[in-house]
């Protein structure tokens, strides 16, 4: 089905927009919603599920087979982002890691597509609460406090469960590059 | 180059985690009405679509040469002038080989059955040995995805229903971690992004395996359902489609203890008083030397860091680090050689208690130096050894004492 849908947006068919909307209007919806935080406005979330179809949209052509929904909720995820950014910085944007130089663009793309693929890794090896604090960190950027009333329990081991989270994260960068 | 970790995720797909859903219903949807005549933002969207169409298609025919996505996108003023995803994930092979078909009508009404059980019996794909993938369980009441595997050497263990006597016993026999690591190494690597859920509407959603070692087992992870899913069907791999059938009397594993212990809190604070050179760090020296495999090495020291409890091992090895990597042998050698003074390696503290040290759950490489590091109060909250506030007097490793410094 999302195939089919993937074609229909690929060649610009309003309808295809709509039947997006109705698929995914819940899923893009809760994604923008656990970004922005429970204070989020109504009227932003209403606004960036509109700018997130809108942008897959646009996009349609560059989507590949089967990766529709992986594809508008990445576009959620990061849709938000921007947006919080906009407003204030991000407390979780001061944790940055050390990576190296590409020499060539072409040697860039590539290296963003291993990195990539070491991301995945690293965060598929987390244990289970680990990788959900983690994710819910940086990729949903909750706050430690707020993690912590999710997840029942103490501030300070959600930030110290961060802390291995980052380190797995550059130990399994680190080690294949030296590779 | 330095990068941000939340820019870094922002080619990474998650559906693992539950979320909140927004309290305000259906933003954009009129609720109890044909979606599709009653929408009112989607509608706004929808005819200035066509309308940035229309004018794009006359910005083609009026502006000669302006044939690009740029006049496109001025002549509509309210396009988006930014996209944040340059590429999209991967996916699974195979995912349009999709055979309807293999579904047969039982498996698409089996959603009020808590356990749903898809019978694979996979060899791992490149593996001699024998290793098999044996089936995938979903407990659709929990949201998880129990899955049962077959190793050479351990005909009959089911990871996370192994009972942990058995698992510990053989986590002492280095030929059982030689075969059993690699085993489970290769294992997860060759079913990563290979293995999909199928759903009733012909959906897929990937799945992956995490695969972790630590110094009491091995946890192994897949992905857990979603809670916004449908029932799955079936899984795909490749081109297989295994269907899911009802078990009543599935009996959900038992993991053992030593498996999903951990502690609340890794930083531990240790009192610093051993610190002769005070320089926060405490080192015992140890320089021993140790031959293994026709290989031979020293551990020079260990550190220990009485803040955070973190402690690591400092090995130097008479082999390039390079040569060590992609062989899964030599990690399982690493882990060999610290089980040994798992066994015998103990850190006292001043009131006589001791903890039996272990080894690391990471390896890293630097200048020739091998290094593994752990969390003390992670080995201490294994043992169910409270440490904190106490204070390490020594190191014993056999019969000889290594004072800090």
């Amino acid at each position: 089905m999302d195939n089919n849908l993937l074609t229909r947006l690929r060649n610009q068919q309003p309808e295809a927009l709509e039947d997006m909307m109705e698929i995914y209007h819940k899923l893009v919806s809760t994604i923008i919603y656990n970004v922005l935080g429970r204070s989020a406005s109504q009227a932003d979330v209403e606004e960036l599920v509109s700018d997130t179809f809108y942008a897959v949209w646009n996009h349609a052509g560059s989507i590949r087979d089967g990766n529709l929904k992986a594809y508008l909720s990445m576009t959620a995820r990061n849709r938000a982002k921007s947006h919080l950014r906009r407003k204030q910085p991000l407390p979780m944007d001061i944790d940055e890691l050390d990576l190296p130089d590409p020499a060539s663009p072409p040697e860039a793309a590539a290296m963003e597509q291993e990195r990539n693929r070491l991301v995945r890794k690293a965060i598929n090896q987390m244990r289970p609460t680990d990788r959900e604090i983690f994710l819910r960190y940086y990729y949903y950027l909750q706050s430690t406090n707020e993690i912590a009333e999710r997840m029942h329990m103490p501030p300070s081991t959600v930030r110290t469960r961060l802390t291995r989270g980052r380190k797995a994260l550059q130990k399994t960068l680190n080690k294949e590059v030296l590779l | 180059m330095k990068i941000k970790i939340t820019d870094l995720l922002d080619q990474y797909y998650d559906d693992t985690i539950k979320l909140d859903t927004p309290p305000f219903e259906a933003p954009i949807f009129c609720e109890n009405t044909p979606k599709k005549h009653h929408m009112r933002k989607p509608l706004m969207l929808v005819a200035s679509l066509i309308l940035a169409v229309c004018g794009a298609f006359l910005c083609y025919l009026s502006i000669p040469g302006s044939h690009s996505g740029d006049a496109f996108s001025d002549s509509t003023g309210e396009m988006p002038s930014q996209v944040f995803i340059d590429s999209v994930p991967e996916v699974p092979e195979g995912n349009d080989s999709f055979d309807e078909s293999a579904l047969s009508p039982e498996t698409e009404s089996t959603s009020s059955s808590r356990f749903l059980v898809a019978e694979l019996d996979l060899a791992v794909p490149g593996d001699t040995s024998g290793a098999r993938l044996l089936d995938i369980t979903l407990d659709m009441e929990n949201g998880e995805a129990i899955r049962r595997y077959e190793l050479p050497t351990l005909q009959e263990a089911l990871l996370g229903s192994a009972p942990s006597q058995r698992l510990t016993e053989a986590m002492t026999d280095p030929d059982f971690i030689l075969v059993y690591q690699s085993q489970c190494s290769l294992l997860a690597e060759s079913f990563n992004g290979k293995l999909c859920y199928r759903y009733p509407d012909e959906s897929t959603e990937p799945l992956s395996i995490g695969l972790t070692y630590y110094a009491d087992g091995f946890f192994v992870d897949i992905t857990p359902l979603s809670q916004e899913q449908e029932h799955p069907v079936a899984i795909q791999f490749q081109d297989a489609v295994y269907s899911f059938t009802p078990d009543p009397d599935y009996a959900p594993p038992v993991r053992p203890q030593s498996l999903v212990v951990y502690p609340e809190d890794m930083s531990v604070p240790l009192s610093p008083a051993q610190d002769l050179d005070g320089d926060g760090i405490l080192t015992a020296n140890l320089n021993i030397f140790y031959e293994y495999d026709g290989k031979s090495g020293s551990i020079l020291k260990l550190t220990l860091d009485p803040a955070t409890g973190t402690m690591t091992w400092y090995q130097q090895h008479d082999y390039a680090a390079k040569d060590m990597f992609g062989d899964p042998r030599y990690i399982a050698w690493a882990n060999y050689i610290l089980l040994i003074y798992q066994n015998t390696a103990s850190l006292i503290f001043s009131d006589g208690t001791s903890l039996v040290l272990g080894s690391g759950d990471a390896i890293g490489y630097s200048d020739g130096i091998r290094w593994e590091e752990s969390p003390l109060a992670l080995i201490a909250a294994d043992q169910g050894i409270n440490i904190s506030g106490k204070e390490p007097a020594f190191i014993r490793i056999g019969d000889t004492d290594y004072h800090f410094q």
